[in-house]
């Protein structure tokens, strides 16, 4: 799978909101630019 | 990034902060909570799909483990009060994080994959580059 780099489309993916509905990540960049931060766990 | 104690600078300048992390919905929303980090939104990706769509990778002992890791753990935890880590069932300790700085286009513009698990990188410059994309927007 490609690794995505500065110019590239960010992968659209989904997600799972606090309540545990699914939610694209689309949707968070749509209106204001998204700092994605992915973390390994949380804790 | 480092996630405390700058959270309402991301939102003056006009960003959002996604957090993606492994394991279950409750766990994201009580994380968030307890370490106060709304306006933070806190997701999951319980199969890891969304990490790898992002390059990012399990990685090795010493990326995870290793001296530097140690080391740059243990001085955190002299220097402030950063809480031991734990890990619930979900949660994958080999899992390496990323930051990635996405426009209101869909179009990466900072994209940073840790060289080991410590390797975040600072606030200033992904929040300089969200004031410069507020005022193109």
């Amino acid at each position: 799978m490609p690794k995505p780099e500065v110019g590239d489309r960010a992968p659209d993916h989904a997600v799972l909101d606090a309540g545990g509905r699914e939610v694209m990540l689309s949707s968070f960049w749509r209106e204001r630019p998204v700092v994605a931060a992915f973390l390994r766990h949380y804790g | 990034m480092q996630l405390r104690g700058d959270g309402s600078k991301f939102t003056r300048a006009g960003g959002r902060v996604v957090l993606i992390g492994l394991g279950a919905p409750a766990r994201a929303e009580w994380f968030c909570e307890e370490r106060k980090l709304k306006p933070f939104v806190c997701t999951s990706d319980p199969g890891n799909a969304a990490h790898r769509a992002y390059g990012l990778k399990r990685g090795s002992l010493r990326q995870v483990m290793g001296p530097r890791v140690y080391f740059g753990w243990a001085k955190a935890r002299v220097l402030s009060d950063i809480p031991t880590p734990s890990w619930k069932p979900g949660e994958d300790i080999m899992q390496m994080p990323g930051t990635f700085v996405i426009d209101t286009k869909g179009i990466v513009r900072y994209a940073h994959r840790n060289r080991d698990v410590t390797d975040n990188p600072p606030n200033g410059p992904i929040l300089e580059l969200l004031h410069r994309l507020k005022g193109k927007t």
